[in-house]
């Protein structure tokens, strides 16, 4: 088998998690260039990219499997731009390799918002695009302490949650899958100041103009929170004020459509 | 403890006379060492060094001069990247006549001309950080890798991943030398073993040999704001340092993710 550039250079990488779709590298696009004392002062060379890398299936036809993996990689990328462009703060695309299946983003130094709230650690079978999955047998009492390492209170990180996610919402993209651990708290050393959060899993990430889709999609998040993070309920009240706040005159049909599907849960009804 | 540090630092403390010279030395330039020290090393012991003409600016021999930056990539084994900043560039307009003459010129000479201006020429001024030109220098590395190249060589493939849209021609004109760029980005693809590019690039292109950092002082935000269509886009909150590095950020991306727009 021929071995390409992009499978060489997640040779080259460290798995770090795996999940059922993809598995997850950290490594380095560009190499350090020869001269050590390079004239640049913040050389980008040192920075590492994380791989998101989607492997061939075996349990599908190759045909299938193949153009699966394209559609889904450029699917992911192009919702990542669209956030962008919007000024949604989401990790940058650093490399493309649709064919192969391979998606290098940014890499964003900090933990998940589940790990730092106390919801421990993300379970095996789950995809997850944080370092955090390697190292955190630490007691639940450490959060706290973790939390006040980022400069910030659980409330205004529940703010900081709602604003981007009607950042995103603005621009019409609809995340699919919003948990806590799909975002992270990037660390205040590295964001310049304040801890930054920042949305990540584009997986499922597709455009919708429809109430319905955006108030599914923070239905998602409440149950989310209320399975991982049981004790700490109330703190959706704070996301879903800052995101009515950043919504503006669009909150009201979407909070209309939030209490119906609460009611209904996240599927339409079958009838009629 | 003084005693014991001095000699594990050659390049930098005493011996920072030596370090220039040996710095002008192309052999430092293929030398792909993990350690600069152990470079140093093996080129003061295998080839004794050829001291060049000081450069202008930067005669001090405390600072190192401006070099061009050779980048091996591992997972490209057969190729290496030549990349230099000139700054006050005086001969765009010739440069670019003999560009588009070169293309045409047959025969042998047109090989040595072709040869001679074998090089992606940038307009600096549309690049806004080193990740930025890296990420399309990478681009067009793999796409010449897997044989889908979508123009005629690799270093026209830069400049054609580097603008937003489509149209090659749009690109050359844009992001290549045109009559008023005063700022260039020089950068050969080529096997591990060329020979001396940075005296190739100078040869070509009369201009001052600057540092990458100098891309701060250089980059037109307002044309790439342009080119990428962000003006109508406002961001609210961001003060102009991080408004700077979103529009890195939403422009790297762009050019990474080029063949799939």
């Amino acid at each position: 088998m021929v071995v390409n550039a992009t499978q060489r250079l997640l040779e080259t990488s460290t798995l770090i998690s795996q999940g059922a779709e993809a598995k997850i590298y950290k490594g380095q696009l560009h190499p350090s260039a020869t001269l050590k004392n390079s004239s640049l002062k913040d050389d980008p060379d040192a920075i590492p990219v994380l791989f998101k890398y989607r492997f061939h299936k075996q349990y599908r036809h190759p045909t299938l499997d193949t153009s699966l993996t394209k559609a889904r990689v450029q699917g992911e990328a192009r919702a990542i731009l669209r956030c962008l462009r919007a000024g949604v703060k989401v990790p940058g695309i650093r490399m493309v390799d649709a064919p192969e299946g391979v998606l290098g983003i940014e890499w964003i130094d900090g933990k998940s918002v589940r790990f730092l709230l106390g919801g421990g650690a993300e379970g095996e079978e789950e995809i997850e695009e944080v370092d955090d999955a390697v190292a955190d047998e630490d007691e639940d009492s450490e959060q706290e302490d973790f939390l006040r390492d980022y400069g910030v209170t659980p409330d205004q990180v529940m703010k900081l949650i709602g604003t981007e996610i009607a950042k995103m919402h603005k621009a019409d993209v609809v995340h699919g899958d919003l948990t806590t651990s799909n975002m992270m708290l990037r660390h205040p050393l590295k964001a310049g100041g304040s801890a930054e959060m920042v949305l990540i899993d584009f997986g499922l990430a597709y455009v919708s103009t429809l109430v319905e889709d955006k108030a599914v999609d923070l239905y998602v998040l409440e149950r989310a929170f209320s399975s991982t993070h049981p004790s700490s309920e109330s703190l959706f009240a704070g996301v879903l004020n800052a995101y009515a706040i950043k919504m503006g005159k669009d909150w009201k049909a979407i909070s209309n459509r939030l209490d119906e599907v609460r009611l209904r849960g996240r599927k339409r009804s079958m009838l009629g | 403890m003084h005693a014991v540090v001095q000699p594990l630092l050659p390049p930098a403390s005493k011996t920072s006379r030596t370090s220039f010279a040996l710095s002008s030395s192309p052999d430092l330039f293929h030398s792909t060492c993990s350690s600069q020290i152990a470079s140093f090393t093996s080129t003061n012991l295998s080839q004794p060094s050829v001291l060049r003409h000081p450069h202008p600016l930067h005669g001090d021999v405390n600072s190192l001069p401006p070099k061009m930056q050779s980048l091996a990539y591992p997972q490209f084994p057969s190729t290496t990247v030549h990349l230099a900043l000139f700054t006050h560039v005086k001969n765009a307009i010739q440069l670019r006549s003999r560009l588009v003459k070169a293309a045409e010129m047959p025969g042998q000479e047109g090989e040595v001309e072709r040869e001679a201006v074998n090089f992606a020429f940038v307009n600096a001024g549309l690049i806004c950080s080193s990740l930025h030109l890296k990420t399309a220098i990478h681009r067009a590395l793999a796409a010449q890798a897997q044989n889908t190249l979508r123009t005629k060589t690799v270093h026209s493939e830069i400049l054609w991943i580097l603008n937003p849209t489509n149209n090659i021609s749009e690109a050359i004109r844009r992001y290549g030398v045109s009559d008023t760029t005063e700022s260039l980005f020089v950068i050969r693809v080529s096997g591990p073993d060329l020979q001396d590019p940075q005296s190739k690039m100078s040869q070509v292109v009369d201009g001052t040999l600057s540092p990458l950092s100098d891309l701060q002082n250089i980059t037109d935000w307002a044309s790439i704001r342009k080119y990428h269509k962000l003006n109508d886009i406002r961001i609210d909150d961001l003060d102009q340092e991080e408004e700077r590095q979103w529009i890195v950020n939403v422009v790297t991306s762009t050019v990474a993710a080029k063949d799939i727009i």
